[in-house]
């Protein structure tokens, strides 16, 4: 009759290896991976706020000054925001923009920005 | 070995420092708990950078009435379960997929083949079915107790007791015929 096998021969023991120094070279890794993931956090929030102040100042612009078009002095005062025809949907364009790019790209992106001198 | 409440404190304090203390704390166990889970080792470094990855984002948002340990065993294990199920959305079959594991167990350049042991043990353990396999390696490897494991899995403590049970059978059974 077969012996029954007993777990307490095996134990813990597995055939499994890993490559040398590996571990050391993953807590590596992710730290690079999680730095990109900060920067690309910081740089969307950058790019936000730049675009919502550039819509911003081009409404404030417009407002104040309307460079004297006939159709500027026409608008009724509560249209203000239709009649200058701004296209609204610029920040969520560009955040929609931001949310598509590939993460390769975006890497590269945030990469060049830190050489930016108009963005540090 | 693992002071949780450390770690945490870390986090608090320094998102950076404390990822790093939580990374040397458990990058082992998780390690090998995928490596289990998936066999090849190229596979196993991958998902576990992901698991670490997905850790990161969601530090901030970890809700305490759970472990570290458990939460990063449960993202693990869930990363396993998608590696494993994207085989089976290409319309391969749970046995093809089991047939794939075992193939990677005997031609892998980080397998000790001189253990023949070990490598029939794994063989064995292969065998089983997904489930049963989770709730053997967390249990017997892992020594985590069912209530952690059934934070885990979702699955109920006495249905995991069962599993382990008939897994444990399984495996004796294989050992002994084969």
């Amino acid at each position: 009759m077969e012996k029954e096998f007993d777990f307490k021969n095996i134990g813990k023991q597995m055939p499994y290896r890993t490559p040398d120094g590996f571990f050391d070279r993953m807590q590596e890794q992710v730290s690079a991976r999680t730095k990109v993931e900060k920067h690309k956090k910081q740089l969307r929030m950058r790019l936000v706020i730049a675009a919502t102040l550039a819509a911003a100042a081009m409404v404030l612009g417009l407002v104040f000054f309307p460079a004297g078009t006939p159709e500027a002095e026409q608008v009724s005062s509560n249209s203000l925001l239709v009649a200058t025809g701004i296209d609204y949907s610029y920040s969520d364009a560009m955040d929609n923009f931001i949310a598509e790019m590939p993460d390769d790209e975006l890497e590269e992106w945030v990469e060049l920005s830190e050489y930016d001198i108009f963005m540090n | 070995m693992i002071n949780e409440d450390k770690i945490r404190e870390a986090c608090a304090s320094d998102k950076e420092h404390g990822f790093k203390l939580l990374m040397e704390n458990f990058q082992q166990p998780i390690y090998w708990h995928i490596r289990r889970l998936v066999v090849s080792h190229e596979d196993a470094e991958d998902i576990l950078q992901e698991v670490f990855i997905r850790v990161f984002r969601h530090l901030d948002r970890f809700r305490e009435e759970s472990s570290l340990g458990t939460w990063m065993y449960r993202i693990a294990t869930n990363e396993c379960l998608r590696f494993l199920n994207s085989r089976k959305e290409q319309a391969v079959s749970a046995e093809e997929v089991q047939e794939e594991l075992m193939n990677k167990l005997m031609a892998s350049d980080y397998v000790d083949y001189d253990n023949a042991m070990a490598v029939k043990f794994q063989q064995a353990i292969l065998s089983l079915p997904e489930k049963q396999r989770i709730v053997f390696n967390l249990r017997y490897y892992d020594e985590l107790d069912y209530e952690e494991i059934s934070r885990i899995t979702d699955t109920r403590a006495e249905t995991l007791k069962v599993n382990y049970h008939y897994a444990k059978e399984k495996i004796k059974e294989y050992m002994t015929n084969n």
